[in-house]
């Protein structure tokens, strides 16, 4: 009996032993590898990763933009090198990703700094904790794409809507979440400002904007895993005033001749400044994943989808301002993804993603006042190779489909503009 | 998936990936054009303007009436274009079936460009207007040429295409003599391009002694206490200080020009490299026209006579403390 007890009880037990390179980098994977049911370990850990990719665009022209920026899209970058280092105790956590790029130029900036107090309650080790308050800069809690690490993401980049509404995953500001049982929770209070370089230096209102997502993660069986969510934010855009100006002289060549007489020339009054002024804007979600293994040996299967419907929320494609345009922008956006792992070496994987960043948009026809839709539905398939935990090969071709262009007649038709991008990432 | 559902999914994608129609800028195009009503680019198509030619003026004498959907007028200030003048105005009226319009320079570039037409006019019978801004390249050829508009209905058909003739300006001044051989060029021209944005001046030392430049822009010397006249005969003028203070204005260009035949005697060229702006080095042509007569009566044409090279470095820049450097002399007789 007492044989039998001492083994059972060896069996419990797990052994302790040093953890080896290998393991450290698995649980530094491991901090990313789900959206919602992110660990907080304790001790201090080191990770990171590398993309260095090479893209192709059929609107791509050796010619430059006014101002000096080229209009070629064909080359190589570095698309994400991120450093990130975690220290995690009983009841604090923090954390620090740096992220350098040449996507717009060599550039090294914050992608997420964020001091957790944290009670972790009967949660086990794998699960978030069950209450954790952060300040600083981090994710932006709303759907699955905006949470889904880049490094774990087999699509190059978030969904065109994604990305419109949400030009960067992380803002400054409050955030609260947790995990209960399988219910998941994150509330946030930004300041509702993308982090981008070209962003202003400062947020440039009071209001702060308002997000969260209130979801579920259960695992039924071993082969089987569904989560899902419903996510908002809300908040209030910006729309500048105008500077003062003074008094300037101007020219205008009336008679089109190159040369300045006196009657060509013009007075422009100096104006006083206007205020800014701030717009209502808000954005509704949901999400929906699935995780099958249903084939032993082939490899897991993924399904997820998700969906948006927002008022002046689009900040990266056309940057939604109702006091510019006149009227209210309505958004609507939706994405639908498949992802097939072969055995634990291979990948293959289709998304298709539609966005329509004004869904009142009309165009005048002759003297008819048509809708004209601006929607773009990108389909992506994808195909890689991937060394577990070390490194992967990705191909995705994006087919656009949209009505940017015009026909023959005049009339809106799809532009050329597809896109392909080979990517190597290499997890440090 | 079986393997036939495969064969046929990938000649699917290749198709739908073929698709499209091309966007571009149009830079390298010999005009583009901006749809004005809309504030947007028109769309660049590479291939022919549609529709028939333009009628003849004898047609139009003889009563024929254009085949629809055709632009039906054309609106603008002024024939003269100069290299690489950008926003040019050019405004019209198409027929009741017109849905767009389409713009090209007869026998140059690779395509057109499209844009709808705008609202229907009633004062026109419910013609539709259209408005357009066109750009010109700086490298179209000077001389005579002509912009073509077409109408497009909504099922792709153009009916005449409409004529609208333009003189592109050289670069170099020539009095429109480009344009109508009959128009005299100036007696000379001396002519300084470089290739970055910085303040290079040209400088021509006239045999009074007087150096052109920047900062005294003609070889005119006042007598008597009187002022400097640049329109006398003789008198060669400085057209312009081009990136004058770093300030970028375009051209790169500085031309000296004199309208009558230069008084006689030797004149020397100068390149003073005035403020580098930030580059390290330039590289610059001299060159100087004459006029000539042509090959028929009373007519005209403009010559190079001479051209060179060279190159400025940035520690050479002087801010016009002094003269630049030697480039070359002409004589006058």
């Amino acid at each position: 009996m007492k044989r039998r007890l001492a083994a059972l009880e060896a069996k419990r037990e797990p052994k302790r032993v040093s953890p080896s390179t290998r393991e450290t980098r698995q649980v530094a994977a491991n901090l990313e590898r789900t959206a919602h049911s992110r660990p907080v370990p304790k001790g201090l850990l080191i990770g990171g990763y590398l993309q260095g990719q090479f893209e192709l665009n059929q609107l791509s022209e050796d010619q430059q933009l006014q101002g000096g920026e080229p209009l070629n899209q064909d080359r190589f970058s570095l698309r994400r090198g991120r450093l990130r280092l975690d220290r995690g105790w009983d009841y604090a956590a923090g954390t620090l990703e740096l992220d350098a790029s040449t996507t717009a130029g060599p550039r090294v900036g914050i992608r997420r700094a964020e001091a957790s107090l944290l009670y972790r309650g009967t949660n086990p080790d794998n699960l978030p904790p069950l209450l954790m308050v952060t300040i600083g800069v981090t994710d932006l809690p709303f759907g699955y794409e905006l949470m889904e690490s880049a490094r774990v993401r087999a699509f190059m980049e978030r969904s065109l809507a994604s990305l419109s509404l949400f030009p960067t995953e992380m803002d400054a500001g409050l955030k609260v979440s947790g995990a209960a049982g399988f219910l998941r929770y994150a509330v946030a209070i930004t300041n509702g400002e993308p982090l981008t370089p070209d962003a202003l230096p400062r947020d440039p209102n009071a209001s702060k904007d308002f997000s969260g997502r209130f979801g579920f993660d259960v695992d039924p069986s071993e082969r089987f895993g569904l989560s899902g969510g419903a996510s908002f934010a809300t908040g209030k855009g910006f729309h500048p005033g105008r500077q003062a100006t003074k008094d300037q002289v101007g020219w205008r060549d009336l008679n089109e001749d190159g040369i300045a007489t006196s009657d060509e020339f013009y007075g422009i009054p100096r104006q006083d400044a206007s205020p800014s002024v701030n717009f209502g804007r808000w954005v509704l979600g949901v999400d929906l994943q699935l995780d099958l293994d249903v084939v032993p040996g082939l490899g897991k299967t993924k399904l997820y989808a998700e969906g948006y419907v927002a008022k002046n929320y689009d900040r990266g494609l056309f940057g939604a301002d109702p006091l510019a345009s006149g009227s209210d922008q309505r958004e609507v956006g939706y994405y639908a993804a498949l992802l097939q792992r072969i055995t634990d070496y291979g990948l293959i994987g289709f998304r298709a993603a539609y966005y329509d960043p004004n869904s009142d948009f009309l165009e005048q026809r002759q003297d008819q006042q048509l809708p004209r839709s601006q929607g773009i539905l990108t389909l992506s398939p994808l195909i890689g190779a991937e060394l577990p935990d070390r490194a992967r090969l990705l191909f995705q071709y994006d087919l656009v489909r949209d009505k940017l262009a015009r026909d023959d007649r005049g009339v809106p038709a799809d532009a050329k503009n597809n896109q392909f991008t080979a990517r190597l990432q290499v997890d440090l | 998936m079986k393997p036939r559902s495969c064969f046929l999914v990938l000649p699917a994608l290749l198709t739908l990936a073929c698709e499209g129609e091309e966007v571009t800028a149009g830079l390298g195009e010999p005009i583009r054009v901006e749809d004005n009503l809309r504030n947007q680019p028109a769309q660049f198509r590479p291939e022919p303007l549609p529709g028939l030619p333009p009628l003849t003026a004898q047609e139009i004498n003889d009563g024929v009436l254009p085949i629809s959907p055709n632009i039906t007028a054309s609106d603008t200030t002024g024939r003269s274009i100069h290299p690489g003048q950008t926003g040019k105005k050019i405004s019209g009226r198409a027929s009741q079936d017109a849905l767009s319009v389409g713009i090209a320079l007869e026998g140059l570039g690779s395509g057109y460009w499209l844009f709808p037409v705008g609202a229907s006019d009633a004062q026109y019978d419910g013609e539709f207007f259209w408005d357009s801004l066109i750009s010109f390249a700086d490298d179209i050829p000077p001389g005579n040429h002509r912009l073509l508009f077409a109408a497009i209905d909504p099922s792709g058909a153009s009916g005449n295409q409409l004529g609208l003739s333009l003189c592109l300006l050289p670069k170099v001044p020539d009095n429109a003599n480009a344009c109508d051989p009959k128009a005299a060029p100036p007696s000379v021209v001396v002519s300084l391009d470089w290739d970055r944005n910085l303040d290079l001046d040209l400088q021509v030392r006239a045999p009074n002694g007087k150096l052109i430049d920047a900062k005294t822009p003609s070889s005119a010397i006042g007598v008597d206490g009187a002022k400097p006249d640049p329109k006398a005969p003789g008198v060669g003028v400085l057209e312009n200080d081009s990136n004058s203070q770093c300030l970028r204005d375009g051209p790169r260009r500085e031309n000296a020009v004199w309208q009558t035949k230069p008084f006689p005697g030797t004149y020397a060229l100068y390149v003073n490299l005035f403020d580098a702006c930030g580059e390290p080095s330039v590289r610059f042509n001299v060159a100087i026209y004459q006029s000539v007569p042509g090959d028929a009566p009373d007519t005209f044409r403009q010559v190079e006579s001479f051209r060179q090279s060279g190159t400025v470095i940035a520690p050479q820049a002087n801010g016009g403390s002094k003269t630049g450097l030697f480039v070359t002399e002409f004589n006058i007789n």
